[in-house]
């Protein structure tokens, strides 16, 4: 656990001293570290071809540039001695404190190291045990079939394999400590963001402690998860904070790191940072940045109004139909994050307008602009959100802003403290919503401790590289991630595999179910291994997901989210198997057994 | 301290955004489900469920099932349900509040509907009670005094019902040398009882076991007179009340983890 914990710390300080040679900006120094990683891993992997040891290079390139690094940093420092202010240092102890509160004693209550809540983490893990080997390519899906679509490059997975490639060990540990960090980060931007904004440190603060507790629990993820448009959206946030100062190249570095980082996100970012780096340029009259604004609201009450025509799907995945949602759920789901608490936005709006602060106005501009964005009518779009958490806590803080303006300093604390204990209660809310279907003995986990020990198990099974996994999509997916061990495409199973899935369904034929079975290939023709030896992994959730209706087993978007014991009935049909000449027992715990077929 | 009008109208929209909010999440809370230890219980609109730590169910109530005795006579709390849901948005509420200020895990599922004798309601409240959980049924039936009231679970499909005294029920109809030899390796005694055959006097336990013999619940018994329809999976509880057109039966139940 401990060593986990230092190796997430590694996601963030390696690219970070990597890119510390060129700048001193934190944030900076973060983007040129990622960027350089990038084209390193592709340049490692052809060396390696030959040699293939491309993971020992990485390492010790890795280990190599970060010492120099850290070295380099005492040198500065100690011929510098710059002196700490404890006033600086002061909000961002608070938001530490704050953070690791609602993280480990609310979010993480019944989700103990190494469980997990986060159902996205495991195909970039699966992606990053791919890197970490070498198989590169500047498109996922030609990574792993896991991927149908191409929506970021590899380089969430680069920076990902870095702690695993140093610290050698699975990544789900360390992604329970690396989602803190995203966390704590995000509200570190949101403090950043208000305090360049409103030049109040208290506001700032408030602003921060907001923006941590409003979980955007479908789609958008901001907070908690980190995946990458998450974190695209958090370079280009923090990113926004030092703008003015970066240079030619550097602005060019950050577009590129933020663009490969999500193709979909990412552009939305950088029309962002651009508008943020032109305002000053350009300077608008008040009454023209008036004017913008009411273009802006008209445009969000346009794309909320576009609902009464239709809604439309413009991705041809599946899976994005199930996120076309209606005005209506799109509404519950405000109420679910925030309460009523965008009447303060409202409000913000308002006092924006009134006043003649020229930031506050473009940030107003933005923020309508990317609210309208998200909240239209088109599937997938909730996605664009992540970015309009961060604006729209901004002009929530505006609104509440407005309204302590003349507050003495005390009803101001009590406003701040009665304000934020409302939110927590709406994120308390909120955060048990999106538990509800979680919940596995007195655990509230996406994985068993049993599924864990499956998967170690079929790590050391697994040496020479030949084993093929097939179980019902979620089993595929959280065990491909975890132990290394093919499957096709795990979650994202296709519909061959989900049909050769279905026919066995309850079958007695053993011949029949082996040689539906033998039929399920990988789709990529590379990982087509003709010495493979088959794997059949049963458990509580291949026979729950056996149970769903056959337009939902045909489906991406309906899976078994939460662990599952296997029941005594389940057991007959184990133990039927177990007796069959086909099949061979090799593994078995309370919640999985797998048999090699034969 | 004297504050102006100015500051006072804004302290009161924080005030009034803020209630406002409280009160939006606290309806929007989901009072649908609650916990009893890692045992998940859910309403939804035919019963009350409550789970397995695996996540399958391990018994179910609903007035469909529900009986009351008007004398001899018995009949189910209702044959249609017309309405069900968490009660109206101030029971909601409060229960939300005590739920969450007392720490409880609270839940409450209402029901209307119709029998033979005309309309019914039925309340089913479940409450933590000295380590296990306490189901409470609210009836009122508006056009019959009963007798009795049956209270029925709908237990695990692969579940057995043994007691105290080390019995395994089970009915005529249902019963094969499969079901005999797991009662057996459980070290019970097979006990075959007709559906409308009460189970023997004295009894003080129902204990429900998987097939593997491990306790997944249990219910004290005190006078009430006990029915197994095994085809089903349906056992009753049938209590004695005094005659009303308003009635609250409980029952408690240890959920074994």
């Amino acid at each position: 656990m401990l060593t986990d914990f230092f190796a997430a710390i590694s996601f963030y300080l390696i690219p970070y001293l990597t890119g510390r040679f060129f700048t001193r900006k934190t944030f900076l120094a973060w983007i040129i570290g990622a960027f350089l990683w990038f084209p390193l891993y592709f340049i490692v992997s052809f060396i390696a071809l030959k040699t293939g040891n491309f993971s020992l290079i990485i390492r010790y390139l890795a280990i190599g540039v970060s010492l120099l690094s850290v070295l380099n940093i005492l040198r500065q420092f100690l011929k510098e001695r710059p002196k700490l202010d404890l006033k600086e240092i002061a909000p961002y102890t608070f938001l530490v404190l704050f953070t690791a509160g609602v993280y480990f004693l609310i979010w993480k209550r019944s989700t103990p190291y190494p469980l997990q809540l986060n159902w996205d983490i495991y195909e970039h893990i699966t992606l990053s045990n791919l890197i970490s080997q070498g198989r590169l390519s500047a498109f996922t899906t030609n990574i792993s079939d896991t991927f149908t679509f191409n929506s970021y490059s590899p380089l969430f997975g680069i920076l990902l394999s870095l702690p695993k490639i140093i610290f050698q060990r699975s990544l789900i540990g360390i992604y329970w400590w690396l989602e803190y960090w995203q966390y704590l980060l995000t509200a570190i931007a949101s403090y950043l963001l208000a305090k360049r904004i409103f030049k109040d440190r208290s506001l700032a603060i408030f602003s921060a402690v907001l923006s941590s507790l409003t979980f955007e629990s479908v789609v958008a993820y901001t907070v908690f998860f980190l995946i990458p448009q998450t974190l695209a959206v958090l370079i280009a946030v923090l990113a926004a904070y030092e703008l003015m100062d970066y240079k030619k190249i550097f602005l060019l570095i950050t577009a590129i790191v933020i663009f490969l980082m999500h193709y979909i996100v990412g552009p939305l970012c950088l029309v962002f940072l651009v508008c943020l780096y032109l305002a000053p340029r350009v300077p608008l009259s008040l009454k023209r940045l008036n004017l913008l604004i009411t273009a802006a609201i008209l445009f969000l009450a346009g794309a909320l109004g576009l609902h009464f025509l239709g809604r439309w799907n413009i991705l041809s995945i599946e899976e994005a139909s199930h996120f076309d949602f209606t005005i209506y759920q799109k509404a519950g789901f405000i109420l679910d994050w925030y309460g009523i608490f965008l009447a303060f936005a409202l409000i913000g709006i308002f006092a924006i307008l009134r006043n003649k602060s020229y930031s506050q106005k473009i940030f107003l501009i933005l923020a309508l602009g990317v609210f309208g964005i998200s909240f239209a009518p088109f599937s997938y779009f909730l996605k664009f959100y992540v970015l309009g958490h961060y604006l729209t806590n901004v002009i929530i803080v505006a609104g509440i802003a407005f309204l302590v303006s003349n507050f003495s300093k005390v009803l101001k604390t009590v406003s701040f403290i009665f304000l934020t204990l409302v939110m927590l209660l709406t994120f308390y809310n909120n955060q048990l919503m999106y538990k509800g279907p979680l919940h596995f003995q007195n655990y509230v986990t996406q994985i068993s401790y049993g599924e864990l020990q499956a998967a170690a198990w079929l790590s050391s099974h697994n040496k020479n590289g030949n084993d093929f996994l097939i179980s019902d999509p979620s089993l595929q997916y959280i065990l491909e991630a975890n132990s290394g061990v093919d499957t096709q495409g795990g979650v994202y199973t296709n519909l061959n595999t989900r049909k050769a899935l279905e026919s066995i369904n309850g079958s007695y034929n053993t011949q029949f179910i082996k040689s539906e079975l033998l039929s399920i290939k990988d789709s990529l023709p590379k990982d087509q291994n003709l010495n493979r030896k088959v794997l059949f992994a049963v458990g509580g959730r291949y026979f729950a997901w056996q149970e769903l209706p056959q337009s939902q087993k045909e489906s991406s978007f309906y899976n078994i989210w939460a662990p599952k014991d296997i029941t005594s009935t389940e057991q007959n049909y184990i133990n039927f198997l177990k007796n069959s000449k086909q099949f061979k027992l090799l593994y078995e715990n309370r919640q999985i057994a797998i048999f090699e077929v034969i | 301290m004297s504050i102006s009008f100015k500051t006072l109208i804004k302290s009161l929209i924080i005030l009034a955004i803020g209630f406002i909010s409280l009160l939006v999440t606290l309806v929007r809370m989901p009072v649908s489900s609650s916990f009893a230890g890692g045992q998940r219980i859910e309403s939804s609109s035919y019963g009350l469920s409550v789970y397995q730590p695996s996540g399958s169910t391990l018994f179910t109530i609903t007035p469909l099932n529900d009986y009351f005795y008007d004398g001899q006579a018995k009949e189910h709390l209702e044959n249609k349900l017309l309405q069900s849901g968490n009660g109206n948005l101030f029971s909601e509420a409060v229960l939300d509040i005590e739920n969450v200020v007392f720490n409880k895990d609270g839940l409450l599922w209402k029901t209307k509907g119709l029998n033979s004798k005309g309309g019914s309601s039925v309340s089913y409240s479940v409450e933590s009670s000295n380590g296990g959980i306490k189901i409470t049924r609210g009836i009122n039936l508006q056009k019959v005094e009963p007798t009795a009231i049956g209270q029925v679970f709908t237990i695990c499909s692969d579940c057995m019902v043994t007691d105290n005294t080390n019995r395994a029920y089970f009915n005529g109809d249902t019963v094969n040398s499969d079901l005999i030899n797991i009662a057996l390796k459980a070290n019970k005694v097979p006990t075959i009882i007709g559906e409308n055959q009460s189970f023997p006097a004295g009894i003080t336990k129902i204990i429900i076991i998987g097939r593997d013999g491990k306790e997944k619940m249990s219910m004290p018994v005190a006078g009430e007179t006990i029915y197994l329809q095994d085809k089903w999976h349906l056992l009753e509880f049938k209590t004695p009340v005094a005659k009303a057109k308003t009635e609250n039966v409980s029952q408690v139940i240890y959920l074994a983890n």
